[in-house]
Order: structure tokens, then C-alpha cells, then sequence
């Protein structure tokens, strides 16, 4: 994408960034171990568009000795913010946090040209914030699919005519379904026929507020996924049914607001992160579920886009809120499911034999943290082998929307990451899944694999799951 | 500064458009490595892909006269890619590929910019591995270890990077290129691949190099012993020695270190001790058990108050983990450190640490240990707040009394991060009479006109005086290290 744009304040960088609570920057110490962990670095060997190299830039700015000029923006708008330099990082730099308020103060003191204005009024200010545009847009697209024309662009040779990224495009679309989950179920408290009586969740805090049998989580459904790829919201109410769960789907929730954060529309994800505490808060939940990892991650990171003493506090942002019972609450669907090894061992599973890959999504791994507990709850599942392949923990140049705003970047770190595919399918040719936990993740290996005609089905590990219950039991 | 119009077009006929940068924003980036401490930005940035490439770069520089530096993963401490003169920097990243492995003659063939970690990766499954194991593996580039000779942990008793490279091919500062060694073993008449390696940069670009591969020991044992006085355990460190054991590795962490690596990673390790003694026996399974029996007795005997051996694989990547990453843990504890990377006699432990500690106290700043106890490569970090600038002064005044205290004792200015352009007048110090004159002579043999990686290594003479070097280059300004005061983003590492 174009990023021409010029600097819309006479305020200085560095006085606009000392208003950012900046001071982590200096956590970094140069050394240099990010480096091969980041998808741009590998690909363009270039420092500047580098962990370290970014961090740099930003430091400049911080320090004042660089100013806001597009050569110093585009590095920084090249990173995916996968954040597997955060898991390599020694010194503990939070670098997604840095970034995101980095790429905030561009966007609030930057013109951007008119293309990517209308790019985002349309995306970020438009569609992603509004549930009934969504639906309509869930149904034109479902419609779109339903005519034939992408599988005649991606498999004649009528694709020939339009541009690659268009083509890729077609691969990436999301199955739509036209209708939304969390309208489906809204408001109602979705409760199951198992009669065993089961331990309360606690919550990750340890504290109760319901002390009742069974432990009552909410369902965060999200904006794309709540109008397409119906079955990972079905099967992950299935699977929160048999382990005895009430669940409430609020209808009133909206977008996790991470696509925006990440292109620095804070003030959108703000209006959004109090959007849904208000969805949320009241329902007296144990848990709130999440089965997208980059929605998660957002979700447990909201307190950020609050903080205290900076100029976003200052523009009457409800910077009270007390985000860490709520940021306690969010717990990905796998990592929920794996404190109840019991529960789950009493279901009745398939026990015919299945090697299934594994990709563990950036935002889960290196965001949340979390990686052992859902790879050891799929591994033993009867009958199931679980490979993770070879750089499992490396981007697949998803990034939200940053396979649409960098193409052919995204696409080279796709290459290395359908690669790995390959290899992990040379040696377990009995594979015929790869599961990721994360939808952007799941659309983009997908596009990956078909437009590379590699046999292979991609799924949600909760429909994978689902799919080894016995069928009565589903 | 950039490139004149003329040499860029030049550069960019060679390498195509893309891979010719001199915007500022790339300089900005390239303007220091692992030691930020002294800045300097290059006149450009150029990323050759192949090696007949870098060959028409290095001619046309030569041509022109224009000093040029080759860098890797950039994660050197010393400064030495750091561009003296305005050098052009040649990036050597984009020589990433994995050549041959020939497991008859138990080497493999690579290019420089491929990571030093990712050589035992690729090897590992066959039950090899590459010796040298310096803390920055999973980033620094294997070219960069020849370059500097690195080390590692595992040195003391595998050797450093030159007992483990048997070949390289390189390019002359004219642009020749050369190979030197091979995969047999022996090479009579003097040993130009030894000069070559550790030569930091000055003598010629590596374009590939023949690696050693050393079979993984059948079993290792690593122990953690914990002390209540740092004496105490460099005492385990010479009865170890002293009774012909030959650890793997030897690695010591002090309370600050400690504190710093528990924040980060949590290896474990008691907060209250002060000191831990790493220790890791391998070889073969049979006797490997009794001879731990032996090194935890003594260990105790010498002060330990407990000893724990690793369990399994997790516990002990844990242990090294800590050990590998406790300089980038620092930045937990301080907005800033320096690390020094003196080498005294293993005898003298206990006395230059006690003298190190004073040091510190005396300036008023902590100053935290980590470092390679079995062969005596000390790594004392000095705290330090960059924004201070009382405080940058007297890390500087540590670092040197600290460096004249290792000398006195019948030590070295480094261990294994170089002399680069941090302690290049230090070289003095350290060879007093005509033997920096010799080995200079040996470096304008292979670097006549001192158009490789100027300013490193060696103390800079007035330019007008240094008639060995011939006509300085082109775009060489006389050395002025007041210039070069510690940048304001200048945090050193």
C-alpha cells in the first residue's frame, strides 16, 4: 500500500512519544537475538526492518533524533507484529506494545493519502464496527462463492487476466455463511443435559463469584468469524457443552478491535474494548472463551489502550476501568479445555488412528504465551498423533490484514511456512489435517495450500476435535 | 553522506537497484552493532547475493578507493562493524546457504552469513554438532565467529572457532579471490587460515568456510553448584582443574546476574545465593557418573552449600538458556550496561574479582559478573543509566581500570569479543615493544592501502604518519575519538 502521507502536527515526534509512556524502549540492549526470529528480517536481510532495527527507529523517535518521515514509517509498517521477538527477546522488550503505540501516534499525526483513507474508513471505521454491515457483506460474499467466479479465477484460466494478489485473494475468502452467531444465540443462556456434577471453574484468579455446579462462560464470536466459517463457533459450543458449561453468547458484543490497533486506530479500538466490557461485564462470568488467538491476545491486552498519564487519557477516555478483571477473564478455548483432562477423558472419542499437523498461531504462542497445553490435550486424544511442523512457531504472514496491505511480503513468508508443509508431509504421508487455532492463520495456510495444490485439509483444532467425538456424542 | 551518483549507478549495474541503499533511515540503522556506544554511520549500505557479486563491489571500491567493512548479524560487542571513515558496509546476510556436509571428512561447507546455531541444527540428527557455541548462536553468523575467533562455554575443553575451521575461501581487499586450508588436515609453511581467523575483518571478506563437525558427546551431566561467597566458588573452579578434570564447561553467575536471568527466565536458581557455579561434565556414559561423583565432592568441599544436577534435556536447556541470554537479561535490572571481556590466569580469579568489586564501589557503580570461569574470560557488566552522563563517564573509568587490572595481572584485553574499536588503543598496553608493529606489517601484507574495516584492532596512528599503509583512503578522516562520545542512544553492550 501507498503510505505518502505528511505530518499533520508542528509537535515534535519525540514530544508526542515522551506522551506514550515510552519508557520500555530502553529495555532493549542491542544484542541482537530477535533477529532470526522475524519473518521480514529472514526475507529482506535488511537491520531496519528487524526487531532490533524497528526498535531502533523507535527509539529515535522517542529520543527526538528522527522525526515521523514516511522512510522511517514504512520499515515499521512491514512488520506483521507476529511478536516472535518477544519470545526470543531476553531482556523482556514489549515489543507489540511498543509498536502498537507507535503506529497509534502515525496515525493521529499523520495524513495519510486518499486511497488509504478511504481504506479505512470503509474497513476500520466502517465495516468491522458494525455487526449488520457485516452481514451483509457475510451475504453478498456467501453469494459471490455460490456463482463460481473465484474457482474460475483461481482455476482457469481467467485468473490470468487479473493480478496475482487478486487471484491469491480468491484463495483467502473465508466460507461466509450470511448470518451471524452471536444473533443466533443471542442472550440466551445455552445450557447442557450432562448431569455429573462438575468443579466450578475459578477462573485463573482463583476467585469464584458463582458458586454454582456448573461454571458459566461467555462466547466472544468476534466480526469475521461471526459471519463466516460457522463451524469453529458451533464446535466450540459442542465441546463446551460436554464438559458441562453454561455458555452465553452476548448479542451486543463487537469486534476485538486488534486489525485496528494494529494499524494505530486506537480511538476505534477503544470505543470497541468498552463496547464489549459493557457486553461482557454484567453476565457474572467465569470465563470469557476465545478461539482465535489474535482476538484473545487483544482482548488481554486492553488495559493498554488505557493508560494512565498519556494525551489518550487526556481526550476523556474512560481510563478508569479496572481492565485486569476482565483482561483475567479471557482464556483461549484449548487452554480452557485442558484444565479438565478428566471431563474430557470421560467423552466418548474416535480411536482410529490419525497424524495430524499442527501450526501454532503467533498470537497464541507468542502473544498469550500459551503453547504446551493445547498441543498436549490434542496429542491425547485417542488414536491421534499430533506433528508439529518444523517452525510451527513461525508466522504464516497472516497478520490481520497485513496479507492484503503487503502482498507480496506476506506471501514470501507464506512460501517458508507452505515449505515446511511439505516437508512435514515427506515424512508423516498419512497426514491429511493441519490444524491451526487461529482464523486469520487458518485462511492464509489454506490459501497457501490450495494455490500450491498440496493435498491437505485445514481446520480449527476445536473442529477437529468435535469431529473425533463419537458421533452420538455430538 | 551517501554515495556519489556515479559510484552508485556502479553499485547498482553490479547488484541490481534494490540492493544498493544510502537513504538515511538505512544509515540510521546501520550506524552501530552490538556496541552502541560509539556510532558512526556508513556511506551506504550494499547486500551482495553471491560471491562473483561481492567481488565486482569490492573491485570497484578498490578502484575508487573507498574503505569498505563487511557485517553479519551485527551482535559483535566490540564495535567492529562498525563503520570507521564512513566505510561502505557490505551486509553479508543474504550468504545464507547450507553447502555441503561431507560426513566422511566430518565437515560442512558454508556460506559466512548462515547462523552459527543453525550449523548443529542441521547436523544434529546425524549425532554432530559444531563446537564453538557463543552466547549470540541463535543469531550471530558463522562468519562474523571467524572473524572474531568467538568462544563459547563449551571452549574450555572443545577449543575455539580456529581449532574448528578448516578452510575458508575469501576475497581480497583488491578484490582477488583466494582459498585457504581445505577439508585435510595439516597445511605446511605458516598458517595463513590461523591469521586469517580473528583478524576481525581486516584482512579479507569470507565467502565460505569449512566447518569442523565434532560428534555429540554419548551423555553430559550439568551441575548448578550454589555458594554463599563468590570465592568460594572460583576455589571450586581451581580444585576442579586441579584435579585433571576437564569440564565442558565452566560458567559462573553472581547475585546481580542471578536476580537479573531469575526476572527473565526463571532458570530457578536460589535468589539468595551469591553466587552459581555451572558445570557440565560429557563424554562417554561409562565413568561419566563417577567422575560427577568426584566434581560434586569437590565442589562441596570447596564451598558449595548445595549441588543439583540436571534431570533431563528441559532442565538443563533451562540452565543454559539462562547462562546464554543473562547479558540481554541485564535489561531487566539497568537501562544500560558495558560489558569488559578481560582474560586473566584461572589462579587469579579470586583476587581480580575482589579487585573488580572494589573498582566498582569506588565509582559508585554495581558492577555484575557473568562469564567463563574455567578459562578465566571474565564478562563484568557495568550498570549504568545512559542518560546519566556523570554515569557514562564512570562506566568508562571502570571499564578501563578494570582492563589495566587484568593486564597487571598477567592477562589479556579479551576473551572473545574482539578488539574492534573499543579497545584498539588499548593494543598498546598490551604489546609494548615492536610486536604490534609486526603483526600490522602482517595485516598491510594482506590490507596494503587499509581499505578493509579501518580503524580496528590496531591503535590509529596520525593518518599522514602511517606511510606502511600506503595512500590512505579516499574518504579517511584522521581518527577523532572526542568525536565519537558515547551517542546519546548509546547504550553499551
Amino acid at each position: 500500500m501507498n503510505i505518502n502521507f505528511s505530518q499533520k502536527t508542528a509537535v515534535s515526534a519525540k514530544e508526542l512519544f515522551r506522551l506514550a509512556e515510552f519508557d520500555n524502549i530502553l529495555k532493549c540492549v542491542h544484542c541482537g537475538l530477535c533477529l532470526e526470529s522475524c519473518p521480514t528480517y529472514r526475507e529482506l536481510d535488511d537491520e531496519k526492518d528487524s526487531p532490533r532495527g524497528r526498535l531502533y527507529l523507535m527509539r529515535g523517535l522517542w529520543e527526538g533524533a528522527l522525526e515521523l518521515r514516511q522512510s522511517v514509517v514504512e520499515p515499521l509498517s512491514r512488520c506483521v507484529n507476529c511478536r516472535a521477538c518477544e519470545s526470543a527477546c531476553p531482556s523482556g522488550v514489549p515489543y507489540g506494545e511498543l509498536l502498537e503505540k507507535t503506529r497509534g501516534i502515525i496515525f493521529e499525526n499523520t495524513t495519510q493519502s486518499f486511497k488509504e483513507r478511504v481504506l479505512r474508513r470503509l474497513l476500520l471505521k466502517g465495516l468491522f464496527r458494525s455487526t449488520s454491515l457485516m452481514i451483509t457483506a457475510s451475504y453478498l460474499l456467501k453469494i459471490y462463492a455460490t456463482t463460481g467466479l473465484p474457482k474460475l479465477i483461481t482455476k482457469t484460466f481467467v485468473g490470468k487476466l487479473f493480478p496475482r494478489s487478486f487471484v491469491f485473494q480468491q484463495h483467502l475468502l473465508p466460507n461466509f455463511s450470511g448470518k451471524s452467531f452471536k444473533l443466533k444465540y443471542a442472550d440466551e443462556v445455552i445450557s447442557s443435559e450432562v448431569s455429573e456434577k462438575i468443579k466450578p471453574y475459578t477462573g485463573p484468579s482463583g476467585k469464584s463469584k458463582r458458586l454454582k455446579s456448573k461454571p458459566r462462560v461467555g462466547m466472544f464470536s468476534g466480526c469475521i468469524m461471526d459471519v463466516s466459517e460457522a463451524a469453529i463457533h458451533e464446535s466450540t459450543l459442542t465441546l463446551l457443552h460436554h464438559i458441562g458449561c453454561e455458555v452465553v453468547v452476548p448479542g451486543n458484543q463487537v469486534c476485538c478491535g486488534a486489525i485496528h490497533v494494529h494499524s494505530g486506530d486506537r480511538e476505534t479500538a477503544r470505543e470497541l474494548a468498552l463496547k464489549n466490557l459493557v457486553a461482557f461485564e454484567p453476565r457474572h462470568l467465569d470465563a470469557i472463551i476465545t478461539n482465535a488467538a489474535g482476538c484473545g491476545a487483544q482482548l488481554k491486552e486492553y488495559n493498554l489502550l488505557f493508560s494512565k498519564e498519556t494525551s489518550e487519557a487526556k481526550k476523556g477516555v474512560r481510563s478508569t476501568v479496572n481492565w485486569q478483571d476482565f483482561e483475567k477473564k479471557i482464556i483461549d478455548v484449548l487452554e480452557f479445555l485442558s484444565r479438565y483432562p478428566k471431563l474430557l477423558e470421560k467423552l466418548s472419542w474416535r480411536e482410529d488412528e490419525d497424524t495430524v499437523l499442527y501450526d501454532a498461531p503467533c498470537h497464541l504462542i507468542h502473544a498469550q504465551k500459551v503453547d504446551e497445553n493445547p498441543r498436549q490435550l490434542l496429542n491425547n486424544l485417542p488414536g491421534v498423533t499430533l506433528v508439529p511442523l518444523k517452525e510451527s512457531d513461525w508466522c504464516c504472514g497472516s497478520g490481520g490484514i497485513y496479507n492484503l496491505v503487503h502482498p507480496e511480503l506476506s506471501g514470501a513468508v507464506l512460501k517458508r511456512k507452505t515449505e515446511s508443509i511439505r516437508q512435514a508431509l515427506t515424512t508423516n504421508p498419512n497426514a491429511t489435517n493441519i490444524i491451526t487455532g487461529n482464523p486469520g492463520c487458518l485462511y492464509q495456510i489454506r490459501a497457501g495450500i490450495r494455490s500450491e495444490n498440496i493435498d491437505l485439509h485445514i481446520l480449527h483444532p476445536v473442529v477437529y476435535l468435535a469431529g473425533r467425538l463419537k458421533k452420538n456424542e455430538s | 553522506m551517501s554515495f556519489e551518483s556515479n559510484i552508485r549507478e556502479e553499485l547498482a549495474k553490479i547488484l541490481g537497484k534494490e540492493w544498493v541503499k544510502d537513504d538515511s533511515v538505512t544509515l540510521y540503522t546501520y550506524r552501530c552493532d552490538g556496541l552502541t556506544l560509539y556510532t558512526a554511520p556508513p556511506m551506504g549500505v550494499v547486500f551482495p547475493g553471491a560471491v562473483q557479486e561481492l567481488v565486482s563491489v569490492v573491485k570497484l571500491l578498490h578502484k575508487h578507493k573507498i574503505s569498505f567493512i563487511a557485517r553479519g548479524a551485527g551482535t559483535g560487542l566490540s564495535g567492529g562493524a562498525v563503520p570507521q571513515d564512513e566505510s561502505v558496509i557490505i551486509e553479508m546476510a543474504r550468504f545464507k546457504e547450507v553447502h555441503e556436509v561431507d560426513w566422511i571428512n566430518r565437515t560442512i561447507t558454508v556460506d559466512p552469513g548462515v547462523i552459527n546455531l543453525r550449523i548443529t541444527e542441521d547436523v544434529q540428527s546425524q549425532g554432530y554438532h559444531y563446537a564453538p557455541d557463543p552466547s549470540s548462536q541463535k543469531a550471530c553468523t558463522i562468519g562474523g565467529n571467524v572473524a572474531e575467533n568467538s568462544g563459547g562455554p563449551h571452549t574450555l575443553k572443545y577449543g575455539v572457532t580456529v581449532n574448528h575451521v578448516l578452510g575458508v575461501e575469501m576475497v581480497l581487499p583488491d578484490g582477488e579471490l583466494i582459498k585457504l586450508g581445505g577439508k585435510h588436515l595439516g597445511m605446511p609453511g605458516p598458517d595463513l587460515l590461523g591469521l586469517m581467523i580473528g583478524s576481525e575483518g581486516t584482512f579479507g571478506i569470507i565467502t565460505k568456510i569449512i566447518c569442523r563437525l565434532t560428534p555429540n558427546p554419548e551423555k553430559a551431566v550439568t551441575m548448578l553448584g550454589i555458594y554463599k561467597s563468590v570465592h568460594d566458588a572460583c576455589e571450586s573452579v581451581s580444585s576442579i582443574i586441579r584435579h585433571g578434570i576437564i569440564p565442558a564447561a565452566m560458567e559462573m553467575l553472581d547475585k546481580i546476574v542471578i536476580s537479573a536471568v531469575e526476572k527473565a527466565l526463571k532458570p530457578g536458581f536460589p535468589l539468595d545465593a551469591e553466587a552459581v557455579l555451572i558445570v557440565e561434565l560429557d563424554g562417554l556414559a561409562d565413568g561419566l557418573d563417577a567422575e560427577a561423583e568426584i566434581v560434586e565432592k569437590l565442589l562441596k568441599e570447596s564451598g558449595a552449600t548445595t549441588v543439583n544436577r540436571a534431570r533431563d534435556e528441559v532442565e538443563r536447556d533451562k540452565i543454559w538458556r539462562a547462562r546464554k541470554e543473562a547479558f540481554g537479561a541485564i535489561g531487566q535490572i539497568s537501562p544500560s550496561y558495558y560489558v569488559q571481556d578481560g582474560v586473566i590466569p584461572r589462579s587469579k580469579l579470586p583476587e581480580v574479582l575482589n579487585e573488580i568489586s572494589a573498582i566498582g564501589k569506588k565509582h559508585g557503580l554495581t558492577v555484575a559478573n557473568v562469564f567463563h570461569a574455567g578459562d578465566g574470560n571474565l564478562h563484568p557488566l557495568i550498570l549504568y543509566d545512559y542518560e546519566n552522563p556523570e554515569e557514562v563517564e564512570k562506566s568508562h573509568k571502570i571499564g578501563e581500570e578494570i582492563l589495566s587490572s587484568c593486564i597487571r595481572h598477567g592477562g589479556t584485553l579479551s576473551g572473545e569479543h574482539g578488539i574492534g574499536i573499543e579497545k584498539a588503543e588499548w593494543m598498546k598496553d598490551l604489546y609494548p615493544g615492536n610486536s604490534l608493529d609486526n603483526m600490522q606489517n602482517v595485516r598491510t601484507f594482506f590490507n596494503p592501502e587499509n581499505l578493509l574495516n579501518p580503524g580496528k584492532l590496531f591503535p590509529q596512528p596520525g593518518r599522514c604518519a602511517e606511510s606502511k599503509s600506503g595512500t590512505p583512503p579516499r574518504n579517511a578522516t584522521v581518527l577523532d575519538k572526542s568525536k565519537m562520545v558515547a551517542s546519546k542512544s548509546g547504550i553499551a553492550v
